[in-house]
């Protein structure tokens, strides 16, 4: 039967937004959802099929494999079986033909954008923090998501019932990242809350585009070649907690700067130009902060500006 | 289904050595046998979201093998000399807390660090202890409990999905086990950090047109293996082509060699066996794998404990130390967790051979960073380090605290073969009152 409606929906390309998500929301999502509900904050099974990101990161789909992939195993069960999703008495098994639908969506990559070759578009020439403080946070453009995954980026949520807040990572790849593939993270700009570009190629121009995520809270630039004109175009990040600087060419000109950023919590400064004496200025301004400057290998001394009346000699 | 009893249970060894040698045979490439153990494929996407936001990315799990003396250590009682000993007892950076003189360096980083003095464990030989303290069970005959990094694979996954998310230095190569969970969820045990990964790159005798003829050939034969419905240990051992493949042409191959670390940070970690292990272990935090276990004997102090623990104390101090100063320069101490274990503690009576023997009922572990507390002490001991008279930890409250510290669903359900409930830390809860 199965495979029967295979050919049916052979052909023409499935669209997720149109086809797939329809059958997940009506037949799937009662449980498997990222939304808070009051009887069970979690999604069944910690696997939300109600947002791309929910479906990417539950490990169910293999892209282009539907029958290595559990979303399809699951649902293509027999109805005798103890494993069929969605339960037999819980409105399983799904229809032939929505089986026949998941299985192609799968098989041609299980893509989550509109399907329809127009790209993820352009961004918008005068984007700035302001416009993007405006942007409603909801659910991320998954071609934008799906657009920066194919340039090796690798996207997360901040945590399981979180999927509007998103965290942007080169992890294997940053070798070859540089301020083109980085721009791109703009397609996301109001969802991006983390972003980890330690190690890639970005420069000080590359920074304009970082500059306009408004609701970045943590962004490690460490071993990066970036100077004090980079940290010039983050002025606008005043969600900023998290700034990793160790290993770039910046110097204490970045500290009257950083001052600004009245909730930053933790800096990164080892191997870099910035002072102590520069830091014991930016502590005046931001008391509570964490600011690391190094320890001293030698000595295995905590220089932790923390205290800086509280040394250990042994 | 029919076709999931072809590669039972008990074919699982033949199976994965037959696919291993003809790996070797017609590839040229001998990586395998570390590597099958880290191949996961449902987890393309690498790992799954945490439980809650800003949870530890990774796991560096020191352990301490033989077991070692927490009065020596990290629960000292130098108003009793009667179990106290000649060890010195200092203070750290922490107010108000004490540990022994043989680690004046971890003093200094107390205030990163917290201090478990009422770990208990029912366990008192070693093999056993180190049984629990790696999988929260008990061992018996007739399963093999997941090891820690494994349930940590299975409940997320790998963020790096180019190199293994579980890698388990020096010590017992069952640390690395997957047990009941297979293969692709066990850890690659490598033997010291010097090594790195062998045989990881393409042999010389083999070209690169040579190996992918090779390799389609090998593919065409896997695939005879697949049914209408893939089995997933079959899969399991199809991937371990393209695993060892990006292996080979990995930019993250680099985290596996030390030797791209200068030598006065491979001085600060001491130049040792352990040291070095731990010094790779940041920089494999740094690719980000996910759990990271290197190993420390030597604990077993029956004879001449305190010239013994002394020496043992100088090789831990420098590495921890080390290894909790440079995370924190380089940003990445609250995302990684340090824990350290033990199998158990040692007799607070000292022996004729001026010896500690096994001591299960009371002793010490450790945790920093990870978004764990600063200079806190969770459980104390009586007088003479004999009972835990406030904050019992167990083994398995210890391996569902880190569950915790990283994000996983602690409370997750995994069924064995044989159909039986287990959890990261059998049914135990997190000691949450130590995160920040």
């Amino acid at each position: 039967m199965v495979f029967l409606a295979v050919s049916a929906v052979s052909g023409q390309s499935v669209d997720y937004k149109k086809q797939i998500a329809p059958i997940l929301s009506s037949k799937c999502n009662e449980c498997h959802t990222a939304k808070k509900r009051e009887s069970d904050k979690k999604p069944k099974a910690g696997l939300a099929l109600d947002t791309a990101g929910g479906i990417r990161s539950g490990g169910v789909i293999d892209p282009g494999d539907a029958s290595g992939s559990d979303l399809f195993i699951r649902v293509s069960l027999p109805k005798t079986d103890d494993e069929l999703m969605p339960p037999a008495d819980d409105g399983g098994p799904l229809s032939a033909k929505e089986i026949a639908l998941i299985k192609k969506w799968i098989d041609d990559g299980a893509r989550f954008g509109s399907g329809s070759g127009g790209g993820v578009g352009k961004i918008a020439a005068d984007l700035d923090v302001a416009k993007v403080m405006a942007m409603p946070l909801r659910e991320p453009n998954a071609d934008g998501v799906a657009h920066l995954e194919g340039l090796g980026a690798t996207i997360s949520q901040l945590a399981v019932n979180l999927p509007q807040h998103l965290v942007v990572e080169w992890i294997s790849t940053y070798h070859k990242t540089t301020d083109k593939e980085i721009e791109q993270i703009l397609h996301i700009a109001p969802n991006v809350v983390e972003v980890d570009l330690s190690r890639t190629k970005v420069t000080d121009e590359g920074l304009k585009h970082i500059g306009k995520l408004a609701r970045l809270t943590h962004l490690n630039l460490s071993r990066t070649q970036i100077t004090d004109k980079g940290i010039a175009h983050l002025s606008g990040l005043r969600s900023l907690e998290y700034l990793n600087l160790y290993g770039t060419g910046v110097s204490d000109a970045v500290l009257p700067m950083l001052a600004k950023h009245r909730r930053l919590k933790s800096l990164y400064t080892w191997k870099t130009k910035i002072t102590s004496e520069g830091l014991s200025k930016l502590r005046k301004a931001l008391p509570d902060a964490k600011l690391v400057l190094e320890t001293d290998a030698k000595a295995n001394r905590y220089d932790n500006l923390d205290n800086p009346d509280d040394k250990y000699d042994f | 289904m029919s076709e999931n009893s072809l590669f039972s249970k008990g074919d699982e060894v033949s199976r994965r050595q037959f696919m291993i040698g003809a790996a070797h045979s017609y590839l040229g490439v001998s990586v395998l046998p570390m590597l099958g153990a880290t191949v996961a494929t449902s987890d393309t996407f690498g790992a799954a979201p945490p439980m809650r936001p800003r949870a530890a990315k990774s796991v560096i799990f020191l352990n301490m093998s033989g077991g070692m003396s927490h009065l020596d250590t990290f629960d000292p009682k130098p108003e009793n000399k009667d179990v106290q000993g000649p060890t010195p007892v200092i203070d750290t950076s922490a107010e108000g807390v004490q540990i022994s003189g043989f680690l004046p360096k971890t003093a200094a980083m107390m205030r990163h660090i917290t201090l478990f003095r009422g770990m208990r464990s029912n366990q008192g030989a070693h093999e056993q202890g180190q049984y629990l303290l790696h999988r929260s069970y008990a061992p018996r005959g007739t399963i093999v409990h997941p090891a820690l990094g494994a349930w940590v694979m299975r409940l997320s996954g790998r963020r790096n999905t180019t190199i293994p998310g579980f890698v388990a230095i020096g010590g017992s190569s069952e640390n690395a086990t997957g047990g009941f969970m297979g293969a692709r969820y066990g850890g690659v045990p490598l033997g010291n950090a010097n090594s790195g990964l062998k045989d990881s790159k393409r042999a010389h005798s083999v070209s690169k047109e040579e190996f992918d003829r090779r390799l389609s050939l090998a593919d065409k034969m896997n695939l005879s293996f697949h049914g209408r419905f893939k089995q997933k240990q079959v899969k399991t051992y199809h991937g371990l082509y393209d695993e060892a493949i990006n292996l080979m042409t990995s930019e993250d191959l680099k985290a596996f060699d030390i030797k791209h670390e200068d030598n006065n940070v491979r001085d600060l970690y001491g130049q040792n066996g352990f040291g070095q292990g731990c010094l790779l272990a940041r920089r494999l935090v740094e690719h980000q794998v996910r759990f990271v276990e290197v190993n420390l004997g030597g604990w077993d102090t029956h004879n001449d404990n305190f010239v013994s623990v002394e020496a043992r104390c100088q090789i831990l101090d420098q590495a921890l130390a080390g290894l909790i100063s440079d995370l924190e320069r380089r940003g990445l101490l609250d995302s990684t967790l340090v824990a350290l274990g033990t199998e158990f503690g040692r007799t607070p009576d000292i022996n004729e051979n001026t010896g500690r023997d096994h001591f299960p009922r009371a002793f010490s572990s450790l945790m920093a960073g990870g978004g764990v507390k600063g200079g806190f002490v969770y459980g104390e001991t009586d007088r003479k380090a004999h009972t835990v008279t406030e904050g019992i930890v167990t083994p398995g409250m210890f391996n569902a605290t880190i569950g915790h510290a990283l994000g996983l669903p602690t409370e997750r359900v995994v069924t064995s073969p044989s159909g039986r409930p287990f959890t990261i830390g059998d049914e135990a809860k997190p000691v949450k009152e130590v995160f920040a």
